[in-house]
């Protein structure tokens, strides 16, 4: 099916022979790393999956603290396929943060933040704040107990920030505490503010994927690489990939329903064992490492700015980093990254353990 | 004694009916649902294995014009008869 006459239409109104021409033109280096450049492409398409998904549910989601818990039961127990959307949703936000996570650990091994590439580096960073913030946000729009302690728990965190945390916290919450009106905050948050941040973020980040191209890694710069054109190559291989993730969120979706515990109860003490999302788990077993008090200090507030200090390390470590900048190796970041990683998975398992 | 204990049964009773947690049904609990599901995710990975075999089928074709030196193949060479 050609349909010439439908092109011809839109041929005129639209250079899309240019946008093809330009995609064909566009090189993309091969070697024995390129497999990472793909989670990025992985990251954009379950994006995808989580608008659409999320539009369905925003059909029937009521953001009403006295009836949000009851409207999710609803959708899962009344709607067709309703629990099947919700379902898709929860494992694609679990599955685009993990694959992040990935994005973000190859780009800080292979050193592809280098120069010029540092605001790519950083873009991308706050993409997977925004995330994050989404999982929470989102978690919290259940309106049960265990997200309910989940977000008193991190917006206290956020709270122990010396000079602006007061500030924060209330402005998440809209209040002192976590009640109806932060249940409102988050839904503004995970509809309307985050996605528009999300589309202003990622659009900057494509345009320096675009303009810089591909990083190729140090180990692989001297070597004669063959190059082959991102359309159709790249992204045929592209499309193969995400029907394997979507084949894995739908059966994910399918065997695992995430799980609806009481409605929350703002007066009502923090269920036993209750735990973060699992990308906080490594912030919770941080947190937990440090006293009550220290040095007549508020134990909290030192581990706080202990992990926002090596976050913002790993936001900067473009600038630190000078010797891959000037493209020569350099071990010490290396060393450094797969610090960070390794701290991350010990303690996201440990936190998942105890 | 009986009497009594029976009297306390039927009070609590439904109390104790109302405190149990009340398990939300996840995915729809009849068996012909659930079937139902499952084949329909077993058909769903078989139309995608269809589809990554014909796009890799695809780009091998593309990838076989691309390594002759060409962009395109010639639409117009002659067909053999």
């Amino acid at each position: 099916m050609s349909c010439p006459r439908l092109k011809d239409w839109i041929g005129e109104r639209f250079d899309l022979a240019g946008v093809a021409a330009a995609a064909g033109k566009k090189l993309v280096p091969v070697h024995g790393r390129d497999i990472w450049y793909y989670t990025g492409g992985i990251v954009l398409f379950l994006l995808a999956i989580q608008v659409l998904t999320g539009l369905v549910l925003a059909f029937y989601y009521i953001p009403y603290f006295e009836v949000a818990h009851k409207s999710v039961i609803d959708i899962v127990t009344k709607l067709n396929m309703g629990w099947f959307f919700r379902s898709l949703h929860h494992w694609g936000a679990q599955l685009a943060i993990l694959v992040m996570f990935v994005h973000i650990f190859a780009t800080l091994l292979l050193k592809s933040y280098r120069k010029p590439r540092e605001l790519q580096w950083v873009s991308g960073f706050f993409l997977l704040g925004i995330f994050i913030f989404f999982g929470l946000s989102g978690y919290f729009l259940l309106w049960d107990e265990r997200a309910f302690a989940a977000v008193r728990v991190a917006t206290g965190g956020a709270g122990n920030l010396p000079f602006f945390g007061g500030w924060i916290r209330a402005f998440l919450r809209g209040g002192i505490d976590v009640t109806g009106e932060t249940l409102t905050r988050f839904y503004a948050f995970h509809v309307s503010v985050l996605p528009l941040l999300t589309l202003a973020v990622l659009g900057f980040h494509l345009l320096l994927v675009l303009f810089h191209g591909m990083s190729v890694p140090l180990s692989q710069k001297w070597r004669n690489l063959r190059q082959v054109p991102f359309f159709p190559n790249v992204f045929y291989r592209d499309l193969m990939i995400w029907l394997v993730v979507l084949g894995v969120v739908v059966t994910l979706a399918t065997l695992l329903p995430p799980d609806i515990a009481k409605k929350a109860d703002p007066l009502a003490p923090p269920p036993e064992g209750v735990k973060p999302e699992w990308y906080f788990l490594f912030l919770f077993q941080t947190l937990k490492l440090f006293p009550g008090s220290l040095a007549g200090m508020n134990g909290e507030t030192i581990a706080i700015v202990f992990i926002g200090l090596a976050i913002l390390f790993l936001f900067l470590v473009p600038f630190f980093d000078k010797k891959s900048s000037l493209e020569e190796r350099s071990p010490l970041f290396t060393v450094i990254g797969l610090a960070y990683l390794l701290y991350f998975v010990v303690m996201t398992i440990v936190g998942y353990l105890t | 004694m009986n009497r009594f204990l029976f009297i306390l049964g039927f009070v609590l009773g439904p109390t104790h009916a109302a405190l149990a947690e009340e398990k939300i049904a996840l995915i729809p609990p009849s068996a012909y649902d659930r079937a139902s599901i499952y084949l329909n995710l077993t058909l769903f990975w078989v139309a995608l294995i269809v589809l990554i075999v014909l796009i890799r089928l695809k780009l091998r074709e593309k990838e076989r014009v691309q390594a002759m030196g060409r962009s395109k193949e010639n639409d117009k060479i002659p067909m053999l008869e």
